[in-house]
């Protein structure tokens, strides 16, 4: 009797790690790009870009949800750009405006090419 | 038949080919131009002109400005000044113009006489400022400048002290710090100074950070500067060496014409990298078009004299013609000179080459050889980018594009290296063949001689086999002529003797003993020691030793070492042991000597003659010379004089002595001597 409540307590013990491994499976992240956005100046520039994330696709039932956002740049010369503000995390596109700002700067002769990669977690709408 | 049609493509192919890779480098040549990165750049392209019509800037600002003790006002101060001025005089003229601008093309730019002077303002804005260091490059640019940015003075070209410095083949980089840029509008002032005003012109004006635009400036600058020194340097060594080779070879004139033609190309691209002129700019011009006339008239002939063409009255009508245009110039003011020169001096320049060229094809086209043809294609592209300058001297091309014709004499020294390489192993081939027919020859000679040494040999074998017999027979006769002489007496003696049956034992044993001596003494003469006179009388000692011992009679021997005496054969040893044999005879006979000598020495006359003495003496009672001058004393002498020796004889109561004296030649003389 003691090895059968043994055995039902870890089969028990086991399913319990196993529900809580798919909860994070389906939390993985899922990664996006924005468009690519390019500034040029002969006299060089500077401003801000704000950019509103558009939702992800994703199994029904789920919502991708914002986990961060990070500057790639695909061309770069004299310049730079940074992320001025982020949605808030666990931020959902289909149900508000999730927005990042991006100020940027190059030098004359200079020129920035850039996407935002943004990160995503799928959870439960 | 196929090999001459396969000749005929080629010769034919190979022309072709080449025109296509020269024309190819020529068109690429004449589309070089400074090409920075078109993203790392700014290109300004438009400009405000201020025009110094009212001279508000110094035609010379004297270049010893920083060393003077006292100075009144530095360079960057005056230029500072100038362009101050320029920007803020009310009377002065403005006027927008595009960029690359040309001054003789801007009918609004008030024509200056002599020096000009102008002022280009350019503004840009800049949102940023920038980091690191920045340039400015002016690829082309005629003649000096200096540079403002923001009215800071960035650099200047070179001296401003006229003649001012001349950076139309010398692109010019300002570097600086991007602290001088300044957020918002940034003002660019070229001010530009250029003799003769016609001249002036700005090219483009690119302004980029200095690790983008410097890579560019160099290629540039290699091209426009550097390149063409180098191509000068290599005309200047080859002309020279030309030079060497004409003097060596005054028969061969197209190698000096080269070296003149050449002096006077490297006179003509002086302008193409020297930039601070050594006298005015006047005198300059004058020397640069002088020589370009010069390289035509010279060329010329050079060609002239490699194609082997016979054009006296051509060169010498175009000498006249060269010295009166020359003499003209000098005569005429000097405001006509440069639009004389321009108009005139270019197109006759190009009408030699034209002239030049058309010959060369000709004679290329006939002589079907691939070294004339590159000559033809060589002065194709002379005259191609000859051509080109002309017509941007003409104002048909822009003249901020630069010019080209010096360009042109790599071309010209491939295809004169390959004549002359054509040339060199033409002569070694000659040289080969000849050397070849030579050996050819000297081995038939060789051979000939070889034949006649031959032939000689033969001829010298006879002689020699000849003498041999005649030697033998000489010698045969001899020995025959003196046992005929000798023996035969004494036998013949004895013959009578015996017939007669009035046989004298005595006498008939003297006879024969006489014989046997006889017969001794011709067999020691045909001995070897017959040339050895000590060796000769030691055997003469052996033979007359038994007999005096017999008769107890003592004998004195005393023979020195004695020189060879020259010819001493067996004829004259005979003919000395016979007087010695007589005169020992002689001795033993009649003297009744108890003591018989025989000496033999040498010695030297007064005057230097080497002499043999040979002496038989005895102690006897010695002998009446009239008495006993019989047959044996004239015998004697007269085997002397045979042998060409003097005989002598000395007698008195006490004994008697026989000398014989045989003279050494000289030349055994000086073999004893040494």
């Amino acid at each position: 009797m003691l090895i059968k409540g043994l055995i039902t307590i870890s089969l028990g013990a086991l399913l319990f790690s196993g529900a809580v491994v798919a909860d994070t499976v389906e939390s993985e992240p899922l990664i996006s790009y924005t468009k690519e956005l390019k500034h040029k100046r002969q006299g060089g520039g500077k401003s801000t870009d704000k950019i509103a994330l558009i939702p992800l696709d994703v199994s029904k039932g789920h919502c991708a949800l914002f986990e961060k956002a990070e500057v790639k740049y695909t061309k770069r010369r004299y310049g730079k750009a940074k992320i001025v503000s982020r949605p808030e995390r666990h931020c959902n596109p289909k149900t508000e405006t999730c927005k990042v700002k991006i100020s940027w700067q190059h030098s004359p002769t200079g020129r920035l090419n850039y996407k935002v990669k943004v990160t995503w977690s799928v959870g439960h709408c | 038949m196929k090999k001459p049609s396969f000749k005929l493509s080629l010769t034919i192919l190979i022309p072709l080919l080449l025109s296509l890779i020269f024309i190819f480098v020529a068109w690429q040549i004449i589309h070089v131009r400074f090409t920075p990165p078109i993203e790392g750049s700014i290109m300004l392209k438009k400009a405000t002109l201020y025009s110094d019509n009212l001279g508000l800037c110094d035609d010379s600002i004297p270049d010893n400005l920083a060393t003077d003790d006292v100075i009144v006002e530095s360079l960057p101060s005056i230029l500072s000044h100038c362009v101050k001025s320029l920007k803020s005089d009310s009377g002065i003229k403005k006027h927008a113009v595009n960029i690359p601008h040309e001054w003789r093309n801007d009918t609004r730019l008030s024509t200056q006489q002599g020096v000009g002077k102008a002022l280009y303002h350019f503004e840009f804005p800049f949102a940023v400022i920038p980091e690191d260091l920045w340039a400015i490059v002016l690829p082309m640019v005629s003649q000096n400048t200096a540079v403002f940015l923001n009215g800071n003075l960035l650099g200047w070209g070179g001296s401003f002290e006229a003649p001012v410095a001349r950076n139309a083949s010398s692109p010019q980089m300002f570097t600086f710090p991007s602290t001088a840029f300044h957020q918002g509008i940034n003002e660019l002032d070229i001010y530009l100074i250029s003799e003769p005003f016609k001249s002036g012109f700005l090219g483009q004006v690119h302004i980029a950070p200095a690790e983008v635009i410097t890579p560019a400036y160099q290629k540039y600058s290699v091209f426009r500067h550097t390149l063409p020194l180098a191509i000068t340097l290599t005309i200047a060594v080859i002309s020279f060496l030309m030079l060497l080779l004409w003097v060596y070879r005054r028969q061969d004139t197209e190698y000096g014409l080269f070296a003149l033609s050449g002096f006077f190309w490297v006179i003509n691209t002086l302008n193409q990298f020297v930039i601070d002129i050594p006298f005015s700019g006047y005198l300059w011009d004058g020397m640069i078009y002088l020589s370009s006339g010069l390289l035509s008239l010279s060329g010329l002939f050079f060609i002239h004299r490699l194609l082997e063409k016979k054009q006296a009255v051509l060169e010498k009508s175009l000498v006249i013609v060269m010295v009166l245009t020359f003499s003209t110039l000098l005569i005429l003011p000097k405001t006509w000179v440069h639009p004389l020169f321009f108009e005139a001096g270019h197109w006759i320049s190009i009408l030699a080459v034209l002239y030049l060229f058309s010959i060369t094809v000709i004679h290329a086209t006939k002589a079907q050889q691939i070294e004339w043809h590159v000559l033809a294609l060589a002065i194709g592209i002379i005259a191609f980018f000859a051509l080109y300058d002309v017509l941007m001297m003409m104002g048909l091309r822009p003249l901020y594009e630069g010019r080209f014709l010096h360009f042109g004499a790599p071309f010209l020294l491939i295809s004169f290296s390959w004549i002359m390489l054509q040339r060199f192993i033409s002569t070694l081939n000659k040289v080969e063949k000849y050397n070849l027919e030579l050996e050819q020859l000297n081995q038939g000679l060789e051979d000939r001689v070889k034949a006649r040494g031959e032939k000689i040999a033969e001829s010298y074998e006879m002689i020699r086999v000849l003498g041999q017999e005649r030697v033998l027979a000489d010698e045969r006769s001899r020995i025959m002529r003196d046992m005929h002489d000798g023996i035969g007496v004494y036998l013949t003696s004895m013959i009578r003797q015996i017939e007669n049956n009035n046989i004298n034992r005595e006498q008939l044993s003297e006879s024969a003993h006489n014989a046997l001596n006889d017969l001794r003494l011709m067999i020691d003469s045909l001995g070897s020691a017959s040339t050895d006179i000590p060796a000769m009388l030691g055997m003469f000692r052996t033979r007359i030793n038994v007999m005096l011992t017999a008769c107890q009679i003592e004998l004195v021997w005393h023979v020195e070492e004695l020189p060879p005496v020259k010819d001493f054969g067996p004829e004259r040893a005979l003919n000395l042991l016979r007087i010695l044999q007589e005169a020992v005879t002689n001795a033993l006979k009649h003297s009744g000597a108890s003591r018989i000598g025989l000496s033999a020495y040498s010695e030297l006359t007064p005057q230097g003659l080497g002499l043999i003495k040979v002496e038989v003496y005895d102690n006897g009672k010695g002998f009446s010379n009239s008495k006993s001058e019989g047959n044996g004393l004239k015998n004697m002498e007269y085997r002397a004089k045979k042998i060409a020796a003097e005989f002598k004889i000395e007698t008195n109561q006490n004994g008697s002595r026989v000398i014989v004296t045989l003279p050494i030649t000289m030349e055994t003389q000086e073999a004893n001597s040494t």
